[in-house]
């Protein structure tokens, strides 16, 4: 009989961890006959505008119930493995269903978060039920051991993949027409940011990055493109054009969440990572493997992706040497180039589901097997 | 204090913190107290740690005391919610029952515009104090609240040219129907309450006797920019003034969001020795005296008390060009205005002012100078009365101050 996995996900938004979990699910149907099915706390914030590709590929319902702890007579089904994709989805470990499967609880999340979570009920379940923590990044594995006092022994890192597979290049002509509508002229760069528009992710920084790019540009000129979050940008950055009207503001773009984010990656010349805190960010491999050079800030796990030689990584907080860096890469289209095809390669070979895939397959079939001898 | 007539105005106020609008509208209210024989009564929607000063001047309810009392306590507690919110409404209409037929309605900051709903269709004028600026209007005020705003009200106090303009750019108020006021506060008090021990601000914060202070004051969210301050200690670490310099924000919460954030964010880029974060605090003018230079990092501020108290003390400000304070401060003449979000033009003038003492002297001098003659409730407060009296009268074209 196959063996029974429950994947439990607080949230099916489209950001990085419903969408890792997504692709890692496609992965393990087609690649093992293990029986999954997805339970899921809550749409989220856009509405859950993932949902129904999860429906597409294994059975998945909403149930907030088995994640509610002042419903304790909710169980989860029976299965040999849980699989807790975010420490935020710990509530379900108060329904534990028996006998009691093998837990693996995946952290994409870093001190703050990690600290937000604890302040919750669920907290003292996710420390005592778990049993394998599955680190993002090493940033997430030092936080886990040195600031939580995990045993070593309870963690691994499987960092972050993507997938590709179906990914087209972005045509001339798609390229061009996006980048009219945005009213970017002939010869106008494009530096890009991402995330939701949230003071983790740091968009105030990205605006202030802009302002200390478009400074530094004598001759040329920058848009600035960010994706994900709200449209329009977060509520000061609205306020702010408003109050400023008639003064000349740097052309920053937030677009809002994207359906096609790689093509979006695919335009931009350089992308700055200006996260507060982000344990091992998605769009940052989803802009090396499409060949855009990276500058991130010395916090979290992107530098570990970062010092493969993808891009530059400046101090934390360092708008300045951000821009400095940023302006260095679009004024030299070689150091781009060759910067950009060293991230390709590097995703391609490391970080894809083909790699993400096995990788956490060891750990659930660790678990399975540790399950089954019980 | 029980009343002797009916009252001819009816003040409103959000909450009773030790905020700006909430001081701001205790000072007027004092000053009324003291020298007229208005008839006036308070009503809260919210407490805090100035009730009892409030409730010195006049008769005061505060709404929330609802949630508190004994009927509301024991059906929340039977899990009888939709009751106790029912009972609270109730009461709460019950209260404001004798302020139905109150001929004017002050309404001190946007959300106590909320009070119009407990107070029926009763011919009255309704005045707004606008102490806000877009990002609360647009995007803190809930929209119910907006359209009161834009819809009930007769006649605005703007808190400075700033705020009237955004009133009239972006909401297309008349702009015949707003006054400006620029805040006060009440100087020989705060200046009665100096305590003068800055030095043992400095020990306890293990600040050294040589480093030159930059402070700044209020709460650690978006809108006021802490992270803005951040970033200038960040300038201020590639110049070398040949002494240390340090940063103090003031009035952080401890429990918040952006506290936690900025302690993040202090910690991630190594700026703990030079950067130090406190709670509010009762006693602000100790700070002041701490500080060489208070900036204001701000993304909005209409007009900040504490940049009055601050300069009153002689503590030269810098400030962005986006907030009600670049009217106070001009160019060089009671403090200096930079371009919004450039903390290197920030940094350069802060810099200028720790480099030259003279200048932030002469500076500091002026700006004190300027409070003593236009910020305090002796000057502002008699000016306010004026427009509030023709209001009464039912007049026309009020004058402003």
């Amino acid at each position: 009989m196959a063996d029974r996995v429950v994947v439990a996900t607080h949230e099916v938004t489209r950001t990085g961890a419903p969408m890792s979990l997504l692709h890692l699910i496609r992965w393990l149907t087609t690649h093992t006959d293990l029986e999954i099915e997805v339970i899921v706390a809550e749409p989220g914030e856009d509405g859950g505008l993932l949902l129904s590709d999860f429906e597409a590929v294994v059975p998945t319902r909403v149930a907030p119930e088995l994640f509610d702890l002042e419903q304790p007579s909710a169980r989860l089904p029976a299965c040999d493995l849980l699989y807790l994709n975010s420490i935020f989805a710990a509530g379900c470990l108060t329904h534990l269903p028996t006998p009691r499967p093998y837990i693996i609880s995946r952290v994409p999340e870093l001190a703050m978060a990690f600290r937000q979570m604890l302040e919750t009920d669920a907290s003292g379940a996710l420390l005592a039920e778990t049993d394998r923590f599955l680190a993002v990044s090493d940033a997430v594995r030092r936080m886990l051991v040195a600031d939580q006092g995990i045993d070593q022994g309870r963690v691994a890192v499987v960092h972050g993949s993507i997938d590709l597979a179906g990914t087209v290049p972005l045509s001339d002509a798609e390229g061009a027409s996006r980048r009219s509508a945005l009213g970017v002229s002939e010869g106008d760069f494009v530096v890009g940011g991402a995330g939701t528009t949230d003071w983790r992710k740091g968009p105030d920084l990205f605006v202030r990055v802009a302002m200390a790019v478009q400074e530094r540009l004598a001759d040329h000129s920058a848009h600035f493109v960010w994706i994900g979050g709200e449209a329009g940008g977060p509520a000061f950055w609205r306020a702010e054009n408003r109050v400023r009207a008639g003064q000349v503001a740097p052309p920053v773009h937030f677009l809002g969440s994207q359906p096609d984010p790689l093509a979006w990656f695919a335009l931009m010349d350089v992308f700055a990572l200006t996260s507060r805190e982000d344990p091992f960010p998605r769009v940052c491999m989803e802009a090396a493997a499409m060949g855009t050079p990276i500058v991130t800030f010395d916090n979290g796990g992107a530098p570990e992706l970062v010092a493969k030689g993808c891009g530059f990584v400046v101090p934390y907080l360092d708008v300045d040497e951000m821009a400095d860096r940023v302006v260095e890469l679009l004024l030299d289209a070689e150091l781009r180039r060759r910067l950009g095809a060293v991230g390709e390669s590097v995703i391609r070979a490391e970080h894809t589901v083909d790699t993400g895939g096995p990788d956490t397959l060891v750990e659930i079939d660790r678990g399975l097997q540790i399950a089954g001898a019980r | 204090m029980p009343s002797r007539r009916r009252p001819e105005v009816l003040f409103v106020g959000h909450e009773a913190t030790r905020t700006g609008a909430p001081l701001m509208l205790l000072y007027f209210l004092r000053w009324l107290r003291a020298n007229t024989d208005l008839e006036f009564a308070v009503v809260l929607l919210d407490g805090g740690p100035l009730v009892d000063d409030y409730a010195e001047v006049a008769p005061l309810r505060v709404l929330a005391d609802l949630r508190r009392s004994r009927v509301s306590r024991i059906l929340e507690r039977y899990h009888l919610r939709q009751f106790a919110g029912l009972y609270r409404s109730v009461m709460a209409r019950r209260w404001c029952a004798p302020f139905r037929a109150t001929p004017l309605v002050y309404c001190n900051s946007i959300t106590s515009i909320r009070i119009l709903s407990l107070l029926g269709g009763h011919e009255r004028t309704v005045v707004s104090h606008v102490h806000e600026l877009e990002l609360a209007i647009s995007v803190q005020t809930p929209p119910a609240d907006r359209d009161r705003l834009l819809h009930d009200v007769d006649w605005y106090v703007a808190a400075s040219d700033l705020v009237k303009d955004n009133l009239v750019s972006n909401h297309e108020v008349d702009p015949d129907r707003i006054v400006r006021h620029y805040e006060f506060i009440e100087v020989e008090a705060f200046v009665d309450a100096v305590p003068g021990h800055g030095t043992d601000l400095r020990a306890a914060l293990a600040i050294p006797a040589d480093a030159a202070v930059i402070g700044a004051v209020g709460v650690a969210e978006s809108r006021k920019g802490p992270d803005l301050f951040l970033a200038l200690a960040m300038a201020f670490r590639r110049r070398d003034l040949g002494r240390p310099v340090h940063f103090v924000w003031v009035g952080a919460d401890p429990a918040g969001e952006g506290t936690q954030w900025m302690a993040h964010d202090i910690d991630k880029a190594g700026l703990g020795d030079i950067v130090h974060v406190v709670g509010s605090q009762a006693a602000p003018a100790a700070w002041f005296e701490l500080f060489d230079v208070l900036t204001l990092t701000s993304r909005e501020d209409p007009f900040p008390l504490v940049c009055l108290e601050s300069s009153l003390l002689g503590t030269p400000i810098v400030c962005f060009d986006n907030t009600g304070m670049a009217e106070f401060a001009g160019d060089g003449e009671c403090g200096f205005v930079v371009p919004y979000l450039d903390v290197h033009v920030m940094a350069d003038r802060v810099e200028g002012l720790l480099r030259d003492p003279d200048l932030s002297a002469a500076v500091g001098a002026r700006a004190s100078a300027r409070v003593r003659a236009r910020h305090d409730a002796s000057y502002g407060a008699p000016r306010l009365y004026g427009d509030l009296e023709a209001w009464l009268r039912g007049e026309e074209g009020p004058g402003g101050g």
